[in-house]
């Protein structure tokens, strides 16, 4: 998904939701059952059946809040390592780096950010060889510096979108 | 990093996907793999326990879920409050994210958060209540403009 990211359009969206979506939201982001049939186990926990709830996640996959569902892995675990990445691009170059960026599977991220810094990417690789390889390309083939700042320490990695 | 075997990588491999929206979405997926439900179940609570996977559940797209304003707040702190000031932020449910990073001279705003909101004007008084009770007034804001790439990465 890529635009400007403007509120409107979700909040109208979000507002044609009723409270069971809402709930089935919040259970779906933080308690989904981890059992053999979790569809039919959320539709009990909310008082409702599985064709219920299988439709409103249909829709809710179609009007875009909903992303997907599975699970959400620990690069670290995997043996990858990550970094986030900064850099001055001239706007003409945007769009191009964008471009590129698309065929990398190893970044996931990238934005355009309000400051002299102002595109912003995170670089997941499965080795520090790879994470520099990709980094040389990029400066070279733009004629720009990349800094690296990778974690050294997390605080917290939680993202659930509360519906409250 | 964890050890893993085969059939990790497969349900790793499975679970990167979008999870069939059906009754017992895992079991015709079990009977290729030649193994039952229960298994596949106890392979998920073994991988959450061990953290490879850290959640299970459902990615929801920011923006349409209403949370239109999303900005990177980097905060100048120093290396010795480090870890009573990321306590502070990671309590804030309207941060998802909380790093303290390798930075830069020329970028010194080594503790990283990640702030959702609704508006505007709700990210200010999320940032004002983080400066009262942290009392660190250097930070900059770095909202995004355009989101120009945003996937769930790949490991296999």
């Amino acid at each position: 998904m890529s635009g400007v990211c403007t509120g409107r359009k979700g909040l109208e969206t979000m507002n044609k939701l009723d409270d069971l979506d809402r709930k089935l939201l919040d259970m779906l982001q933080n308690d989904f059952p981890i059992t053999m049939d979790p569809f039919q186990d959320l539709a009990e926990a909310l008082d409702t059946d599985l064709s219920d709830i299988a439709e409103r996640i249909k829709r809710l996959k179609e009007n875009g809040i909903i992303r997907r569902i599975g699970a959400i892995v620990e690069a670290n675990k995997m043996g990858y390592t990550s970094t986030l990445c900064a850099c001055t691009m001239p706007e003409e170059s945007i769009d191009k780096f964008a471009a590129v960026v698309n065929n990398i599977p190893y970044i996931t991220h990238n934005y355009v950010r309000d400051h002299e810094l102002n595109l912003w990417f995170t670089l997941t690789t499965p080795s520090p060889e790879e994470r520099g390889r990709i980094i040389k390309e990029l400066q070279d083939q733009f004629h720009i510096i990349i800094l690296c700042m990778p974690a050294l320490k997390t605080y917290k990695i939680k993202v659930i979108l509360g519906m409250d | 990093m964890i050890n893993m075997d085969k059939l990790d990588e497969n349900i790793i491999k499975l679970l990167q996907d979008d999870l069939p929206l059906s009754q017992h979405p895992y079991k015709s997926w079990a009977e290729v793999q030649g193994i039952s439900e229960e298994e596949v179940v106890e392979r998920i609570n073994k991988m959450l326990k061990n953290g490879t996977v850290r959640r299970m559940g459902a990615v929801l797209r920011h923006q349409k879920a209403g949370y239109g304003v999303n900005a990177m707040v980097a905060w100048r702190v120093d290396a010795l409050s480090a870890d009573k000031v990321g306590a502070i932020m990671a309590a804030c449910k309207e941060i998802s994210h909380c790093y303290w990073r390798e930075v830069l001279p020329s970028f010194n705003y080594p503790l990283f958060t990640m702030i959702h909101a609704r508006s505007e004007k709700e990210l200010q008084s999320i940032i004002d209540r983080i400066v009262k009770e942290t009392e660190i007034y250097e930070y900059v804001v770095l909202k995004s403009i355009k989101e120009l790439k945003k996937t769930s990465m790949r490991y296999y």
